[in-house]
């Protein structure tokens, strides 16, 4: 018995993938960001490919389809052609698959805080409790000291995770992550901006507007706003930007007692839309900065010919293992 | 830093073994066989002498059993033995019978003949007389004949022999009488129960 508890307590080395893909989707396609892990010992990854898939929608369209099922004949081909079986895969949701909320965290054990979050996000959702997968991010403490604290609770239905697990075992990779894109954003703002301890993000996207608050690197504010901004938006459209900017701002200052720098950062940057940046800044009093990935990421033109679009939230994702990895060196 | 994750499912890490781990494995494997090699082994030792045993004691026992068919009887036999039980068995029947009678009729006792024949003699009935009488077992059958010159006497006697104790459930429903031949006026009468 003293052999075989030695030989099946010995440490294994953890079963690392060569590196892993970072896939976001849209009804238009799926983005790819293919990195490799060093080989120096550190868990460091380079990006070696970015690629885009077109959907081509065919007259049988399914609704209750997975938008990766409808491509995941064009992804297998590219893992295979590409070489990347067994590496681990980075699914960026979109924005209709999950629903995020601010509510106060349960006083539970850490153990059992998630299955409370469940119970307390079911007003939220209709698949019910045990088709319910849930994860959560603390948010700082509030300027109350008597206030709980609160968290952001991230859901999805349970067989829509297996799903989509499914789909990406079913092209070679291994499923490793399912994340969103409100982290996407802020992991790509970390990496760009490691030493702002207050900001105000803007991200405009063709189909809506988010506004959010960090602290410290740290969500602290969330609000999406339905209206998709262009060249042809008028006023009124940029006026109710501008409010729900400011409403953001003044939740962040009431519930947390942070005082918002006077800037407010926007991406992607798109000359199309400096018209109504400028109406904001002139409405609010605030500096603009566009946050230009082309600048920032070095390796943005060497692969992308849309970096500013959808490829935001796959960056992101590779953004998030470089500040772990830098994180993990500080640490040590 | 904030990080989220959906991807929530029991991942089992696979276990690998280096070659020294399989061989250790193997050899633990051949040492745990061997074991149970030599269990076994005296597993059956133990078994075979169990079985020499009980073969020991089969013989014996055979032998015993010889000896004891020799001593039972046939069925033949038992059914004689058991016919001549039943005609003994009879046999004794009737002389505890026989018995029984002899004994009560030399004890006197109540249920032999001793109340009839008293009950019989104490009613001394002129110009008549008893000339035969015949009591079965505990006055089963009773039988009374005589003689007499005055017919109307005979009334009379069944009168009396009836108010005796041991006459008193018997019921006389033969009465013969007959005149004698010879013209001398005496005329027999009998009476007797029906058996």
């Amino acid at each position: 018995m003293l052999v075989l508890s030695k030989l099946f307590n010995k440490k294994e080395d953890v079963d690392v993938a060569p590196g892993f893909l970072v896939l976001t989707y849209s009804s238009h396609g799926l983005s790819i960001v293919a990195c490799k892990r060093l080989l120096d010992g550190t868990r460091k990854a380079e990006v070696v490919d970015i690629s885009f898939i077109d959907r081509e929608i065919s007259g049988s369209y399914n609704s209750e389809e997975h938008i990766l099922e409808t491509m995941v004949s064009d992804l297998s081909a590219y893992v295979k052609e590409k070489g990347f079986e067994g590496y681990d895969s980075v699914v960026v949701l979109s924005s209709d698959e999950y629903v995020i909320k601010m509510i106060e965290k349960p006083t539970a054990e850490n153990n059992e805080i998630k299955n409370a979050l469940k119970f307390s996000i079911q007003d939220f959702v209709d698949y019910g409790f045990d088709n319910t997968i849930v994860d959560y991010v603390d948010l700082p403490l509030q300027r109350r000291s008597d206030s709980s604290s609160l968290v952001f609770a991230v859901c999805m239905p349970k067989d829509n995770m297996e799903k989509i697990a499914n789909i990406i075992e079913e092209t070679g990779l291994r499923p490793f992550c399912i994340d969103i894109p409100e982290m996407s954003k802020m992991h790509l703002f970390n990496y760009i901006y490691p030493t702002e301890s207050m900001a105000v993000i803007l991200h405009i996207d063709v189909r809506y507007c988010q506004v959010m608050v960090l602290y410290n690197g740290d969500m602290l504010v969330i609000r999406s706003i339905d209206l998709g901004l262009s060249v042809e938006s008028d006023n009124e459209d940029w006026e109710e930007v501008s409010l729900e900017v400011q409403r953001s701002i003044d939740y962040a200052g009431n519930i947390f007692g942070q005082q918002i720098q006077s800037k407010l950062y926007v991406f992607p940057t798109k000359e199309s839309l400096e018209r109504g940046l400028s109406f904001i800044s002139y409405d609010l009093g605030i500096d603009i900065e566009g946050i230009n990935l082309d600048e920032q990421i070095d390796y943005i033109e060497k692969f992308s010919d849309n970096g500013q679009d959808i490829d935001i939230l796959a960056i992101g994702q590779v953004s998030k293992v470089e500040i772990i990895k830098e994180e993990h060196d500080a640490v040590n | 830093m904030q990080s989220i994750n959906l991807y929530q499912v029991e991942i089992k890490e696979k276990v690998v073994l280096c070659l020294n781990q399989i061989l250790q494995l193997g050899a633990v494997l051949v040492a745990l066989l061997f074991l149970s090699t030599l269990y076994e082994l005296y597993g059956y030792y133990s078994l075979q002498k169990e079985f020499n045993s009980l073969n020991a004691n089969q013989k014996d026992l055979s032998l015993g059993l010889d000896h004891a068919q020799k001593k039972v009887v046939s069925e033949q036999d038992k059914k004689e033995v058991a016919s001549k039980v039943s005609i003994l068995q009879n046999s004794l029947r009737e002389k505890e019978q026989m018995y029984y009678t002899l004994t009560t009729l030399q004890h006197g006792d109540e249920k032999g003949f001793h109340q009839y024949l008293k009950a019989l003699s104490d009613n001394n009935i002129p110009e008549l007389w008893l000339t035969h009488f015949y009591l079965g077992t505990n006055g089963s059958h009773i039988s009374v004949s005589g003689k007499t010159v005055s017919p109307n006497k005979i009334p009379e006697l069944i009168k009396k022999v009836g108010e005796h104790e041991s006459f008193k459930n018997i019921v006389f429903e033969v009465f013969n009488l007959e005149k004698e031949d010879d013209d001398s006026g005496v005329i027999s009468f009998k009476l007797e129960t029906i058996q």
